[in-house]
């Protein structure tokens, strides 16, 4: 997509959040642009099942993500998932999920411009979240690849921890949420040494 | 001394040892009386020292009193039970980092910063931010807002409306599920139309409003009031999993996957076309109620030609991220036309003097769609949908309910307050005074050139032309009962 424009919901605070991360202990940063396409389908069908094999991953079961290739799926709910790849990816996502569905009852729904991805990374990351959200989030309990609908600074998120040899998680926020979410973030991360100020 | 007799009041009904929870000494006598000696009997008694700050205030007196009255000393009786918070707790503490701008979240669009560039004020719905009015040169609001409307009017406006909240609904069963949810029939909607529809709850009052588009087939996209997207969503998720699970439908918040634009004004077309020279804007390739994909500034973007206004008007659509982009590819486009961004009170006003209703500022809960004047929304052939069986109950089938009609103020120069009384005579009888309603909207018109309101008012419908009387300060005002519909009452400016 070369000719790709757009001001993503964190642009603006690009600097606050450069400002907010610590070296060493906090890492903050938007993922913006990412294609986000909402699926909507009957688990136990075969639908379900062709959607695995398109994706090359069985859909995850209840709290988890799986990664199918070069796309993330998140379970959101008992029938709904959400498909997460680089940016310019919802054509052919949508395509290969509707040929999977081939004409059976589910919903794709392109929801890209929906949320954006706060990738918060460093040894501080989980200190720094339970700021604002109540989910134990200990590696024994929230390990890698875990995915919950839960609420960040009083915010709806979806949090998921990504794989890696140091901690790193991923927000999804609502568009209008996001600022609110990185002003909170520079707030939270002030006691590591995050020099940013609210905007 | 504890207890300082008083010349006036023997018993100490008057004499206050627990002000939170007005206890009394006489209070403290009367559970003595019943044979009470420990404080703590005495507290439960009584209800000395349970209130909120659990006896912080009261507790060292009330064991004085109580010593005093029953002959021993303090030490003997000693205290109740002392209760966490010990020492007084700020209010910042409880409070935490959630203050000032982390006092609650902030909902903002795509546009938002545009709109603070341009010296907008705010007003709040829900936790979104939505541009009020745009002054320009030290106007007051009042002077903005007649600039915007009349700009609206006689040329062309445009208005963020990205908070509208957006839901798409899709599978076999979507078209049975919306007859079922709105009070008109959604099924008979072509592919490519839109139409306006109303939800009661099964008590058969409104609840939420907003347009249906068809996308396809089986795939619908329902619009909702900006404050109302979370609820609705949730209204019909509990439907379709408790109620109706049989139905085959799917519905995915899309509220800010879009960012959308209202362009309003005879002139909008005209905007539009500059900006999307490969759509077909006219009147016979786009028919008002309508949506068409397209390019607009170079963006993909789904267009719909509905208003709020009853002028020619346009919605586009477009993914969040371009919004400000488009937005100011509009503007630019639009500036040798003097368009002119209007906010939520000129967006108020225009659909007042169109006789369309807010729902929860005209409505209150309490309101059906034959109240607001809109039975025409409401489906006569349809077997069933949610609020149906509540029309044909009696009360809510009386035709003397308080009903939306339009207020005429004697006085030109007057705009009545939102929420005044209707009474009837210039003179007040004897109390209680009968009230026939309240306004429940009221502004400056700058086409009508007056002050002008609507309100609910029993039987209004068959008191037009009537003169009734609405509270002003402590005066009373004449003002005339009318039609709700002030203005273009046979719709002949919506093309253009």
């Amino acid at each position: 997509m070369a000719d790709f424009t757009g001001e993503s919901p964190l642009a603006s605070r690009a600097g606050l959040l450069a400002g907010t991360s610590v070296p060493g202990a906090l890492d903050i940063g938007e993922i913006p642009f990412l294609t986000q396409i909402a699926l909507r389908v009957e688990p136990e069908g075969a639908a379900a099942a062709r959607v695995g094999d398109a994706l090359g991953s069985p859909l995850p079961g209840p709290g988890a993500s799986a990664v199918a290739g070069d796309l993330l799926v998140l379970w959101m709910g008992p029938d709904e998932w959400l498909v997460v790849g680089e940016q310019g990816r919802a054509p052919d996502v949508e395509e290969a999920l509707h040929k999977a569905l081939d004409g059976d009852h589910g919903a794709v729904v392109d929801v890209s411009g929906q949320r954006t991805v706060v990738e918060i990374a460093g040894p501080r990351s989980e200190e720094f979240l339970n700021k604002g959200c109540s989910l134990d989030l200990h590696p024994s309990s929230f390990g890698p690849g875990r995915c919950a609908q839960t609420l960040l600074a009083r915010t709806e998120v979806t949090l998921i921890r990504r794989h890696g040899s140091t901690p790193v998680f991923w927000v999804l926020v609502r568009s209008s949420f996001a600022r609110h979410l990185a002003d909170w973030s520079a707030d939270a991360a002030a006691e590591y040494g995050g020099r940013a100020a609210l905007a | 001394m504890w207890l300082v007799p008083s010349p006036t009041d023997s018993t100490g009904d008057t004499q206050y040892v627990d002000l939170a929870r007005d206890t009394t000494v006489a209070d403290i006598r009367r559970a003595i009386g019943a044979g009470m000696e420990s404080v703590e009997h005495i507290k439960r008694y009584t209800t000395l020292s349970t209130a909120h700050d659990q006896g912080k205030t009261s507790g060292t007196l009330a064991s004085g009193v109580i010593t005093e009255l029953l002959g021993r000393s303090t030490g003997e009786i000693g205290t109740t039970t002392f209760r966490a918070p010990y020492t007084p707790v700020a209010f910042a503490a409880l409070a935490g980092r959630e203050r000032g701008e982390l006092y609650d979240p902030v909902r903002v669009t795509s546009i938002h910063d545009w709109h603070v560039e341009q010296g907008a004020p705010f007003e709040d719905v829900g936790q979104w931010k939505r541009p009020w009015y745009y002054p320009r040169g030290g106007e007051d609001m009042e002077a903005a807002v007649l600039r915007e409307c009349g700009a609206v009017r006689g040329g062309v406006g445009i208005q963020d409306v990205s908070t509208l909240g957006k839901i798409d609904v899709q599978g076999p069963d979507a078209a049975e599920f919306l007859d079922l949810v709105y009070t008109n029939r959604m099924s008979t909607l072509k592919v490519g139309r839109v139409r306006y529809g109303l939800m009661c709850h099964a008590d058969g009052m409104v609840f939420d409003d907003g347009t249906v588009a068809r996308t396809g087939e089986h795939r619908y996209l329902i619009t909702t009031t900006s404050g109302g997207a979370a609820g609705v969503l949730q209204w019909l998720e509990d439907w379709l999993q408790t109620e109706w699970p049989h139905l085959r439908v799917h519905l995915t918040s899309v509220t800010e996957h879009w960012a959308t634009i209202a362009l309003a004004g005879p002139r909008s077309r005209e905007v539009l076309s500059r900006v999307a020279p490969g759509m077909e804007l006219d009147r016979d390739e786009f028919p008002f109620m309508s949506w068409k994909d397209g390019t607009v500034a170079g963006h993909g973007a789904r267009v719909f030609r509905i208003s709020f206004s009853g002028e020619l008007a346009f919605e586009v659509s477009v993914p969040w991220w371009n919004g400000r982009e488009v937005w100011e590819a509009l503007v630019e486009a639009g500036e040798p036309l003097g368009i002119t961004p209007y906010g939520t009170e000129t967006m108020h006003v225009l659909r007042a003097e169109k006789g369309l209703p807010i729902v929860g500022q005209d409505t209150d809960g309490t309101v059906t769609p034959y109240d607001l004047g809109m039975g025409w929304a409401v489906s006569k052939k349809k077997d069933d949908f949610l609020g149906k069986r509540s029309f044909t109950r009696a009360d809510t089938a009386r035709t003397d309910r308080k009903q939306l009609v339009g207020l005429l103020p004697a006085d030109p120069g007057l705009v009545l307050a939102e929420g005044a009384q209707v009474v009837e005579h210039a003179e007040l009888p004897a109390p209680p005074v009968p009230m026939l309603g309240h306004v429940t909207s009221s502004y400056r018109s700058a086409v009508l050139e007056r002050g002008f309101a609507l309100a609910l008012v029993e039987s209004g419908r068959d008191r037009i032309g009537d003169t009734v009387h609405a509270t002003a300060g402590d005066r009373l005002v004449a003002a005339e009962i009318t039609d709700h519909v002030f203005y273009d009452k046979e719709g002949a400016r919506r093309d253009g």
